[in-house]
């Protein structure tokens, strides 16, 4: 409790007592009478309908895990933040997914080609695939789901997603009465026509918004879809209880591997510490792990040999803002990249769990590129740079970061060593809507400690919404970045079907990005999960959107003998 | 007999705030490390002859920066409790004493305050202001001082009543004038006593703000601040917690000592 | 005693009136779009421009207010922005869990807060009453998201005797490790307010003239005394149950359990129209309510004190 506020009314002197106290105690006997009502109103509808605590002997169909925050409504059309799409994911299927690689794979789709010219996508899906209403999908169940994304009166915000197929803009502006591009030549085939050829489209339909729903369920619940969702995935939601916990048990009709638990259960529990002191109580099977308990479990003797770790793909890294001054000058960028001594810094914070970054595109994607020097460690360097471009005496910049976490413990540091070449730092810690207002588009902040973690495994995901002008900061262009080179070749990264020509564009570009330091780029960060030692078959995967929770299962007595790193991805 | 009861309370309380003032006094001569001062090679010590309190993630002394974070947490606490002061005196007092309109207008002002749950108005304050200690200092004092306004209008309530402010006014005082010679220092008592209990409050109202992260910013740090962030290293370094905690609770105490000690020596009602 | 309830409770009308207007203006001037979040990253113009006239953010800053109270007016609190779900039926899911933490919370320090004060009075100016006074200053003197969270490690994870967090299946047992971090709080007022009441009241004539008589101390305290009492310090209590009855966040948080408390600060957090305005509405609701009670009785108790 906050604020603990208690009324601390005036001291009054007791006289008058005696013939009143009739009345008086009348008054205290409704005050308490009020309060037990209040509180006999709410007592029955909390215990009725909640299901049982968890007894002492684990029931090892069942999984228990923890989402940081309640989903959004699980509608493809909703679904934005990371939590979002790992819920949508158990219930929906896409035309395809993607692999333990991050490459697209079929799904409902079981296979598809592409016209030599890049423009049309030709999806052939399975058939017998059943909605978890029983009806049967088809492709014009995939032409309406996508139709639903682009549809303006729906209002979906990843319209984005699906708006380079062929009139999708039109549609999406209300100027069109469909979309074009879409079409559903036979029941079993899906035709996608792109405006322009987009070498990343098949990993774009593994999103959530590409997911494909059940249309007569979107007509009947209309609002709450969501709340009563109907897909085609290996999980059917059972029940939801607002702010406590989402279930779900197992779609015995699955078209593909039939999950090998009988239910999930997951409860929403925001605060990192609570999290812990459940897992460590034995009440979830898995836990993600920050710096501060990372090497409490990594030595632990129960917990040491089911700790997982597989690199993310995400990077995390100072936004510099390259429109406003001074940081409109490369000299004061680069000078702040030779200024702050990274691999210090997260030696301390996060040791063997970083790899260092020197551009955007992290390992494990086609693009990567571990030969570019990038910018040194040199504090003199940096005092050089600083006074050819002005700035002999260094100045003063604000510091956005989000509240609490990583952000925070990176920030000071980072701090510290600016102060060394004379550039003073204002750390500011904003909840997150005055983050995102502070460092949006209509914002104009110096610069921001942020992360940006992969919506599909494509190099092209860490460079044309970061980089290209195009881009304002809310669509990631943090630092405002824009430079005419660099636009051209992000542009061709968009049209480079062959692989290899494709991966040789994408480290030209970060090249020529980098060159010019929008960014102090911090590192790609490594996941840390810890799991109950009966836990088989869980792994990390590269893109949210892969985890159907299809293969894990909970393996009782053989918790010792798990060989360490089994079923992990590293 | 009563205000013995009182008197080694008090007296004790008086100890522990003056140990606490003494470390916001002397802290810079006191502390053997600069406390924004990083040392990432000495990351997480614990608590040893080097360090006596330990050293946090950043290698930095704890026991520094528990004495630099006394100034923080008094300075904070202090002046919010000055706002909620000024502003709850002046207002209640003229609830009480002119009656009327202005204390309806008062009233229904602190019923308004009072309705808010404190939090979502220091949220909403950290949010406008920015975060950082003019806004947590804005937050705490708002919340203050409906208590105070609502206390000094009951006191004097019940003190316009008696016959020397009658007799007073007889004589032609103004009103200040009355207010200030008459009024005023007969409410001194209870209004020190709730004074000296609220700094306790304030100091565990911003440990909380600091938990929702809308506290001083770093590299500052105020004791509520780093219990917070020490609370996710619990498990690996409990000193980080144990020692802002100790500092927490030694202020609190000794406000809490010496407010309740004052009341038992300066309330009539429980003298003998 | 209707007619000044009544008074009272219409009187309370522009306070309510007046917190609207104040949430509403705070939740206008603060930094933080709703929708950039709802939207997530790379949504289109259109779309943005599309959902702002869709809940109406287009509109001037006074018809959005009015608009609101219209419907609030006729019972309608809208859907929130974040979930979708109808803001009422959140609100009555979550009043449950806060009326239960509140009541254990107040049992745990109204036993804890009467028994000190009431003991502490009897034994007043000894040994005793010191040690007491002081234990439960102690434990009152740590910041309260700390105690929770060595409670939950002891109870839950260490002895397994408690669970850790949330709502479980309902039961008591996880209302006891929050109900008693917080009732410890509230009870340090609660002692120091039955003390002060106990302590005048030994000194009256009646309590002496009970003495006197040569009846046990005990009974004197407790049958003579502490009834007489119990009417002032029932009347204080009904203050500090309004205070609980609005939702205590950091416990709510740290113990998981999803109350009126966390959702209004979720709610502002994200900026959730609808939601905060919902909350603030219901939590000066049962302020004013709870409030009117706690000043009928401060009117009977004292007959000088005049209600404005």
């Amino acid at each position: 409790m906050f604020f603990f506020y208690v009324r601390r009314p005036g001291q009054r002197s007791r006289t008058g007592w005696g013939n009143r106290s009739v009345l008086r105690l009348a008054v205290a006997l409704a005050l308490a009478a009020a309060a037990a009502g209040l509180l006999a109103v709410g007592v029955p509808a909390v215990v009725r309908g909640l299901p049982g605590a968890r007894s002492p002997v684990r029931d090892l169909s069942v999984w228990h895990g923890a989402w940081t925050s309640e989903p959004a409504p699980l509608d493809p059309a909703r679904a934005v933040t990371v939590v979002d799409g790992a819920a949508c994911t158990l219930v929906y299927n896409g035309l395809l997914r993607v692999d333990e690689e991050g490459r697209p794979v079929p799904d409902l789709a079981r296979d598809w080609t592409v016209s030599s010219d890049g423009l049309v996508y030709t999806f052939y899906l399975r058939s017998g695939v059943r909605f978890h209403d029983g009806s049967e999908l088809d492709s014009s169940d995939v032409v309406f789901s996508f139709q639903r994304i682009l549809d303006p009166k729906v209002g979906s915000s990843r319209g984005w997603v699906l708006d380079s197929i062929k009139g999708a803009k039109e549609f999406l502006r209300g100027k069109a009465a469909g979309v074009v591009g879409l079409e559903a030549p036979d029941p079993l085939t899906v035709r996608i026509t792109l405006a322009q050829p987009l070498a990343h489209f098949p990993a774009l339909l593994c999103m959530p918004a590409a997911f494909v729903v059940c249309p007569e369920a979107v007509e009947r619940w209309g609002e709450d879809f969501g709340y009563n969702p109907v897909g085609t995935g290996p999980w059917i939601l059972e029940s939801w209880r607002e702010g406590v916990e989402m279930r779900f048990t197992a779609n015995a009709d699955y078209f593909d591997t039939r999950p090998r638990l009988d239910r999930l259960v997951f409860r929403f529990v925001p605060d990192a510490a609570t999290r812990q002191a459940e897992f460590e109580a034995g009440n979830f099977e898995v836990l993600t792990l920050g710096e501060e308990n990372a090497d409490y479990f990594l030595k632990h003797p129960r917990y040491a040999a089911s700790v997982l770790q597989a690199p993310e793909l995400a990077v995390v890294y100072v936004a510099l803002n390259t429109r406003k001054p001074p940081f409109d000058n490369v000299l004061v960028r680069r000078a702040l990249n030779h200024a702050v001594d990274r691999a210090a810094i997260l030696e301390a914070v996060r040791p063997g769990r970083y790899v260092l970054a020197d551009g955007s595109v992290p390992p494990g994607l086609a693009g990567h590129q571990p030969t570019w020097p990038g910018y040194v460690y040199d504090p003199g360097l940096a005092r050089a740079l600083l006074a050819r471009a002005g700035y002999p005496d260094g100045f003063e910049f604000d510091l956005l970061v989000r509240t609490g976490g990583l952000s925070a413990l990176l920030a000071e540091p980072i701090q510290a060593e600016l102060t060394r070449v004379g550039v003073k730092v204002r750390i500011l810690q904003l909840e997150a809507q005055a983050f995102i207002a502070a460092t949006g588009d209509q914002g104009n902040a110096d610069a921001c400690l942020v992360s940006w973690v992969a919506d599909y495994a494509d190099p092209e995901n860490f460079l044309y919404p970061l980089f290209h002008s195009s881009n304002g900061p809310s669509a990631g262009n943090s630092a405002r970045f824009g430079d005419p080179v660099c636009d051209r070749l992000l542009e061709a990264i968009h049209r480079e079907a062959d692989p290899d020509r494709r991966a040789v564009l994408c480290q030209a570009a970060e090249k020529a990005i980098f060159a010019q330091a929008p960014w102090i780029p911090l590192f790609f960060p490594v996941e840390l999960v810890v799991v109950q030692p009966e836990v088989r078959g869980f792994r990390l995967w590269p893109v949210y959107s892969g985890n159907k929770m299809t293969d894990v299962w909970l393996d009782r007595g053989h918790g010792a003998a798990r060989p360490p790193g089994d079923g992990g991805t590293d | 007999m009563a205000r013995a009861a009182g008197l080694p309370m008090a007296v004790a309380g008086a100890l522990l705030l003056t140990l606490v003032a003494l470390a916001a006094v002397a802290g810079p001569w006191l502390a053997p490390a600069h406390p924004d001062e990083l040392s990432l090679a000495e990351s997480l010590r614990p608590p040893g002859p080097g360090h006596p309190f330990g050293t946090d993630y950043f290698g930095r002394d704890v026991f520094s920066r528990v004495l630099y974070g006394a100034r923080v947490s008094l300075a904070i606490s202090l002046s919010a409790q000055l706002i909620a002061l000024v502003v709850g005196v002046a207002l209640g007092a003229a609830a009480g004493y002119f009656g009327g309109w202005v204390d309806g207008a008062v009233m229904r002002l602190v019923d308004v305050v009072m309705a808010f749950p404190d939090l979502l108005l220091a949220i909403g304050i950290a949010a406008s202001l920015g975060p950082g200690v003019p806004s947590v200092l804005l937050a705490l004092g708002l919340v203050g001082w409906p208590g105070l306004c609502r206390l000094v209008r009951g006191e004097v309530l019940a003190l316009k009543e008696r016959d020397f402010i009658d007799a007073a006014r007889a004589i032609g005082a103004g009103d200040l004038w009355i207010l200030r010679r008459h009024v005023l220092p007969n409410v001194a008592a209870p209004i020190l006593i709730a004074t000296t209990l609220g700094v306790g409050s304030r100091i565990l109202q911003e440990a909380s703000l600091s938990f929702l992260g809308l506290g001083v910013q770093p590299p500052a740090a105020s004791w509520g601040s780093m219990v917070h962030h020490g609370l996710r290293w619990l498990s690996r370094a409990p000193w980080l917690v144990i020692f802002p905690g100790l500092a927490i609770a030694v202020a609190v105490l000794g406000s809490n000592l010496l407010g309740d000690g004052l009341r038992d020596i300066l309330d009539p009602r429980l003298r003998d | 005693m209707l007619a000044l309830a009544l008074r009272r409770l219409a009187g309370s009308i522009p306070v309510l009136l007046a917190v609207s207007v104040v949430t509403f203006t705070l939740l206008y001037i603060v930094p933080g779009d709703p929708v950039t979040a709802l939207v997530g990253d790379r949504a289109s113009p259109e779309t943005i421009a599309n959902l702002r006239r869709e809940l109406g953010l287009d509109l001037p800053v006074h018809e959005r207010y009015l608009a609101w109270l219209k419907r609030a007016l006729s019972g309608d609190l809208g859907r929130s922005w974040v979930t979708g779900r109808p803001v009422a039926r959140s609100i009555v899911a979550r009043v449950p869990v806060t009326a239960r933490l509140a009541l254990t919370a107040f049992l745990v320090s109204s036993v804890v807060g009467l028994g000190v004060g009431v003991y502490s009075a009897s034994r007043h100016g000894r040994p005793a009453d010191h040690v007491v006074r002081l234990t439960l200053l102690l434990a009152g003197a740590v910041p309260v998201f700390v105690a929770a969270t060595v409670a939950m490690y002891v109870f839950g994870v260490r002895l397994r005797v408690l669970p850790v967090s949330g709502l479980g299946d309902g039961s008591l047992r996880h209302f006891i490790l929050p109900g008693l971090v917080l009732g410890v709080y509230l009870s340090i007022f609660q002692a120091r307010m039955t003390r002060s009441v106990m302590l005048e009241i030994i000194r009256q004539d009646y309590i002496r003239t009970a003495r006197a008589k040569g009846l046990p101390e005990r009974v004197v305290i407790w049958r003579h005394a502490f009834r007489n009492a119990l009417v002032s310090v029932i009347t204080l209590l009904g203050g500090s149950l309004s205070n609980l009855l609005v939702g205590s966040v950091l416990t709510e948080t740290i113990f998981n359990l999803p109350g009126i408390g966390r959702f209004t600060v979720d709610a502002a957090y994200a900026r959730d129209f609808p939601a905060v305005m919902g909350c603030f509405l219901f939590q000066s609701v049962v302020f004013v309510l709870a409030n009117t009670l706690v000043d009928l009785g401060y009117a009977l108790a004292d007959p000088r004190v005049r209600l404005g």
